[in-house]
């Protein structure tokens, strides 16, 4: 065919728009907005972070300025009357009751994650799914009512009589040193229910996220199941499953409410499972706005808030670090 | 004398007939290639032929599939086995993510293969693809660093490397330059004399120089089959010789 004869073929079918016609320039001012409003909201949540560890420097700044930061880490009696703001008790509370929770949590959550991509077929997921989800959004009130209800029970009646006869004989860590059934264990449990719906979702949406071929790939050389399943967990998965459970953590460790209504409020050093506690969350809530005509009262609870920002922000921080190793390392 | 029998195979997406009573037979040691338009379902019937249909749930398989003269499709059929046997190499190169050695070494350390002498393994598969020159000094780098052509060859000695007795090709040099492309039919060409192949393309061309026995579909309907000479020179059917024309498809 002579090319140069049918001329016609050569007419551009769409006439072109000038760069300068209004449509262009309306998707010019369309996309600079865009630009700029997401960029107002970054910096909105940027400055909200500033703006409380802020508020929260100033306003303990008379504890921390009229004792020395070591005494009030390491100080263990919580007397405000006499002038004397130990953080122990209330920080290893918290950091005891968060980790009973994730020892009693991560696993069971993450192979439940495991199953729910990997096992399930998508009808299943479909009816598991918003259980799930439902399960995140129960108000800490009702998961704190639900243990007070039935796991004080179980653990005053059951399970700490048991360990006591078993565990404790050899291990004071697990002797029952608390009749009432209120304490880090109960907690716990319930904070561990709490953060298990958590960590299924995020592990499953992860799986779930690694790429079609992979799981093909795998299969197709005669992997089984289980050994495709490892592969992408080891390969693909492992620092999403790792953000899933940071996660957790912080959520754990910041809840309140639950864990006030089971883990007795007692300020000292846990030594057992079975011990009474308090945590930090808890310390603020239930003091502050009361007895604030005590000197440095107030300071004192703003640091306890400090304390618990630094907490989550510092293991934060180093998930996040060993995070990006992982995925570094992945690479290779 | 046949490795694979496709005994009125039948396959749905959901309500979609994509393969309609599929019978024929891939002789051993030979180059079967199937041809046919975008669509009529050659995807779906290689990956019918090692089971990997069963990751989709949409799908419904009806028929027989008989590899050395066992169905696949029984019941008590061990899938894993199948897919050791049967390897298949997709379209676009996918490698692993892990190093280079890892992507070969994968197959025969979760099989048992080769305990203690993985590296000769490794090496010898990597050798067979004419990879080994070009990545000797780097077993130990990430795969995805390798170039697309380089990718396939490391995808096609990782299938190898697990002792298949089939390999199923899916357009598998569809997504490379001329250069990589040819080098890749070459490999394939090398394998005959091993292995059964079955290549899924839509390149009358590649078909031509490869196949020994040609297989046409045309939506979802097994056309014509037969060696590749007279399929090529004397095609029986209107619609296989309108699609060779290339008036059609
Ligand atoms: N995952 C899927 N879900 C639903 N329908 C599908 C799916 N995969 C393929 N199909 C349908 O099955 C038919 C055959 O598809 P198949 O991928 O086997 O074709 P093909 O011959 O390999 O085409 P191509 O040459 O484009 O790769 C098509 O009509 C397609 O729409
Ligand atoms: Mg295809």
């Amino acid at each position: 065919m002579d090319l140069t004869r049918d001329t016609h073929l050569f007419k551009p079918a769409v006439k072109r728009i000038a760069w300068g016609s209004r449509v262009q320039r309306w998707r010019r001012v369309k996309d600079s907005c865009a630009r700029m409003s997401s960029g107002t909201a970054v910096l909105i949540v940027c400055l909200l972070v500033g703006v409380i560890a802020a508020t929260l420097v100033i306003r303990s700044w008379p504890i921390l300025s009229a004792y020395p930061l070591d005494e009030l880490l390491t100080g263990q009696t919580w007397q405000p009357l006499h002038g004397r703001f130990g953080f122990a008790p209330f920080i290893a509370g918290s950091i005891a009751v968060t980790l009973v929770a994730m020892m009693l949590a991560v696993i069971p959550a993450v192979f439940s994650g495991i199953y729910l991509a990997e096992y399930t077929s998508s009808r299943a997921r479909a009816a598991l799914k918003p259980l799930i989800d439902l399960l995140v959004g129960i108000p800490s009130v009702v998961y704190g009512l639900w243990g007070i209800l039935f796991i004080i029970p179980l653990v005053r009646d059951v399970i700490g009589p048991w360990s006591d006869r078993t565990l404790g004989q050899v291990f004071p860590f697990f002797a029952r040193t608390n009749p009432s059934g209120y304490g880090l264990l109960s907690a716990g449990f319930v904070l561990a229910v709490m953060v298990f719906p958590l960590i299924v979702a995020v592990t499953e949406e992860v799986l779930r996220s690694a790429p079609r071929e992979m799981r093909e790939t795998l299969l197709a050389l005669g992997a089984t199941r289980w050994e495709t399943t490892q592969c992408i967990v080891r390969r693909a998965g492992l620092p999403g499953i790792l953000a899933a459970i940071v996660l957790g953590f912080s959520r754990a460790f910041g809840e309140t409410l639950a864990i006030m209504m089971l883990i007795g409020n007692v300020p000292q050093m846990p030594t057992s499972l079975f011990d009474a506690a308090y945590s930090l969350p808890a310390l603020i809530a239930n003091n502050y706005g009361e007895i604030m005509s005590v000197p440095l009262y107030e300071s004192a609870l703003m640091g306890a808030a400090l304390a618990l920002l630094a907490v989550v922000l510092l293991f934060n921080i180093l998930a996040r670090l060993v995070i990006v190793r992982l995925t570094q390392a992945q690479a290779r | 004398m046949y490795a694979l029998s496709i005994r009125q195979l039948n396959v749905w997406y959901d309500k979609q007939h994509v393969l309609k009573d599929i019978t024929v037979d891939v002789p051993r040691r030979q180059i079967t290639a199937i041809i046919g338009p975008s669509g009529c379902g050659k995807s779906t019937l290689l990956k019918s032929l090692n089971r990997l249909l069963d990751l989709n749930e949409r799908v419904r398989v009806s028929g027989q599939v008989l590899f050395e003269g066992q169905n696949i499709y029984d019941p008590g059929t061990d899938v894993t086995d199948v897919r050791t046997r049967i390897g298949l190499l997709a379209q676009k190169p996918f490698p692993l993510p892990m190093s280079i050695f890892d992507n070969v070494a994968y197959g025969p350390r979760i099989h048992g293969l080769g305990n203690g002498h993985l590296a000769q393994i490794v090496t010898a598969q990597l050798q067979a693809v004419g990879l080994w020159e070009e990545v000797k000094d780097r077993l130990k780098a990430p795969a995805t660093g390798l170039s697309g052509g380089q990718q396939q060859r490391l995808c096609l000695a990782r299938t190898l490397a697990v002792a298949p007795e089939v390999l199923l090709c899916d357009e598998s040099t569809a997504s490379l330059d001329p250069i990589s492309a040819r080098g890749i039919e070459a490999l394939l060409r090398g394998l005959r004399e091993k292995y059964t192949l079955v290549l899924v393309t839509h390149d009358i061309e590649q078909a031509r120089r490869l196949a020994d026995h040609v297989v046409f579909m045309w939506l979802g309907e097994l056309v014509e089959h037969g060696p590749a000479g007279p399929f090529f020179a004397q095609p029986e059917q209107k619609l296989t010789q309108a699609y060779l024309a290339r008036e059609i498809g």
